[in-house]
C-alpha cells in the first residue's frame, strides 16, 4: 500500500494522532507521510486515518 | 421492523449511517435532516467559503448515490424533526411519522441571536451553508464590518474579512476574550492577533441596538457608541436544538443528557454530536462539545450504542479543535479548564505553545503557529506525563526549532 498527502491538507493532525509512525504534521501546517510505502501492519490504521480526515487528503493506492 | 433513525444531517448523522453498515446493519436506515441539502462538513463554512474567490456551492461529505445505492439510505431532507415518541417509537418530521426500531438524535445547535438587531437586513449569523452564502455575498460588496463575538467562529470571520481589504472591528461583551475556551491569559495572547492584522476589538462592549446609516448600518452600543457597518455578523455561540424533545420525556438540559454509552436511557436510542451531553470517565466530568472529531467519533459510537441493546460501551474523547486566523493554526487538544497553564515560545511572533496541568499532571495544550507540535503533546496527555516533564519537552522543542532556522513568524 501507498500513502499520499494531498495539497488539500489543513494540518489538523488527526492522522498523526492515529499513526504516528506514519504521518507527521510540520511546522508548515502540513503533514506528511514518512514513508511512502506502509507496512502491512499498519495498512488497516492507514485506511483508517483516511476515512477519519477532516479535509479527505490522504490518498491511498494498493 | 429493522430500521434505524438517525435525526440530523450533518457529519454525526453520516458516521452514525457508515457505522451501522460497518457492524453489519441489513435494516432500513432513514437520515432525516431540516436543511434541504446532503449531508456537508461544516469548518469551511467560516473559512474558504468566505473568501472572495470560493465558489457558489460546497461539496457534500458523501455523493447522494453514495448514500441511497452504496449505503441503502432513505433520505428525508427539508424535514425539521418536531417530535419524539419513545413509546411507540416514532419520530415525527415534517408531518410525516417515521417509525424506528433505533434511533440516533443528533439535531445539533443554532446560532445563538439578538433579537434587537437580529432582523435587520444587514445582520447575519453563521451556522449552514446558506448563511455562508448570504455572508460571502454580502462581504462582496462591503467595506465595513463587525462582528459581535470575538470566539473562534467570529474570528475566523473577521481574518477572512481582512484578508479581503475588509475594515474590521469585533464587539466582545467581556473583558476576556476566549476565557471559556483557552483561559484568559492565552485568550488576550489570541486577542492580540486581531491587533496586529488591523482588526479593532472593543473588549467589555455590548450591542443595544442597529441604525440605518447611509447605505450600512450602525451597531449602536450600550454605553452609546457607533460601530459603522456595512455587515454585521453575531457570532456569540450557538445553542442546542432540544425543543423538539420536549414531549418526549428524555432528560435535557445543555443538551440532551447522555449516559456513558451516550444512550439516552430508552432503549435503542443513543444520541451523538453538538447535542448530546455526557458524562467521560477519562475526565471525570460531563461535556457538551462542538468540535469535528467528536461530532465524528460520536456519530459512530452513537449508532453501536443504538443498535447493540446488550453491550454499552463507554464513550471517551481527547478534546480537539483547530482554527485558523490571519494564516496563523491555532490548535487544541486536551483539557484547558486547569489550575495551572505555562506559555511556552515567542509569543509576539504567534509561534508558541501553551501548556495546561492540574496536580501536576498535563492535560491539556494550545498550540498556536505550532501545528507540528499538537499531535506530539496530545500522545504526551494520553500518557499523563508529568508537569516538569511536559514543560521539558515544550521547552526543548521551542529551541531545536530556534536553530533549525525556521521562519520566525
Amino acid at each position: 500500500m501507498h500513502v499520499l498527502i494531498k495539497d488539500t491538507c489543513q494540518g489538523c493532525g488527526t492522522c498523526e494522532a492515529a499513526v504516528p509512525t506514519i504521518f507527521q504534521v510540520n511546522d508548515e501546517g502540513t503533514a506528511v507521510a514518512l514513508t511512502d510505502l506502509v507496512p502491512t501492519d499498519l495498512e488497516q490504521a492507514v485506511r483508517g486515518a483516511a476515512y477519519e480526515c477532516p479535509t479527505e487528503s490522504i490518498s491511498i493506492s494498493e | 421492523m429493522d430500521r434505524l433513525v438517525v435525526v440530523g444531517a450533518s457529519l454525526a448523522g453520516l458516521r452514525a449511517v457508515e457505522s451501522a453498515r460497518r457492524i453489519g446493519f441489513t435494516g432500513e436506515i432513514v437520515l432525516v435532516g431540516d436543511e434541504d441539502r446532503l449531508p456537508y462538513d461544516r469548518p469551511p463554512l467560516s473559512k474558504a467559503a468566505l473568501a472572495a474567490e470560493s465558489g457558489e456551492d460546497i461539496p457534500p461529505l458523501r455523493a447522494e448515490s453514495v448514500l441511497r445505492d452504496d449505503l441503502g439510505v432513505t433520505l428525508t431532507l427539508g424535514s425539521p424533526a418536531t417530535a419524539l415518541d419513545v413509546v411507540d417509537q416514532v419520530v415525527h418530521a415534517g408531518g410525516e411519522r417515521i417509525r424506528y426500531s433505533a434511533a440516533v438524535l443528533a439535531t445539533g445547535c443554532r446560532t445563538r441571536t439578538l433579537p434587537a438587531v437580529a432582523s435587520h437586513p444587514a445582520v447575519h449569523v453563521l451556522r449552514t451553508a446558506d448563511d455562508a452564502f448570504a455572508l460571502r455575498k454580502a462581504l462582496d460588496g462591503a467595506g465595513t464590518l463587525a462582528v459581535v463575538g470575538a470566539g473562534f467562529i467570529g474570528s475566523e470571520v473577521a481574518s477572512v474579512a481582512r484578508a479581503r481589504g475588509i475594515d474590521v472591528t469585533i464587539v466582545e461583551s467581556s473583558g476576556a476574550p476566549l476565557a471559556h475556551a483557552v483561559g484568559a491569559g492565552p485568550g488576550a495572547l489570541l486577542t492580540k492577533l486581531h491587533e496586529q492584522n488591523g482588526t479593532r476589538v472593543l473588549l467589555d462592549s455590548t450591542v443595544a441596538t442597529v441604525t440605518e446609516r447611509g447605505a450600512g448600518a450602525g451597531l449602536v452600543l450600550t454605553d452609546g457608541r457607533v460601530v459603522d457597518a456595512d455587515v454585521i455578523v453575531l457570532a456569540i455561540g450557538v445553542v442546542p436544538n432540544i425543543e423538539w424533545l420536549t414531549s418526549s420525556g428524555l432528560d435535557l438540559g445543555d443538551g440532551i443528557l447522555c449516559g456513558a454509552d451516550l444512550g439516552v436511557g430508552v432503549k435503542g436510542v443513543a444520541a451523538a454530536g453538538d447535542v448530546c451531553n455526557w458524562p467521560d470517565h477519562r475526565w471525570g466530568r460531563r461535556f457538551r462539545m462542538e468540535h469535528w472529531t467528536n461530532a465524528a467519533e460520536q456519530g459512530a459510537h452513537a449508532a453501536r450504542t443504538a443498535l447493540r441493546l446488550d453491550v454499552a460501551e463507554p464513550f471517551s474523547t481527547m478534546p480537539y479543535f483547530w482554527s485558523e486566523w490571519y494564516g496563523v493554526k491555532i490548535q487544541q487538544v486536551g483539557r484547558v479548564d486547569c489550575d495551572e497553564h505555562l506559555v511556552v515560545g515567542d509569543h509576539e511572533s504567534n509561534r508558541y505553545v501553551v501548556l495546561y496541568g492540574h496536580g501536576g499532571t498535563l492535560l491539556g495544550a494550545l498550540t498556536v503557529g505550532r501545528p507540528g507540535e499538537t499531535m506530539k503533546l496530545r500522545r504526551l496527555i494520553e500518557q499523563r506525563v508529568d508537569w516538569a516533564e511536559a514543560v521539558a519537552f515544550a521547552r526543548s522543542r521551542t529551541i531545536s526549532a530556534g536553530t533549525t532556522g525556521l521562519p520566525s513568524s
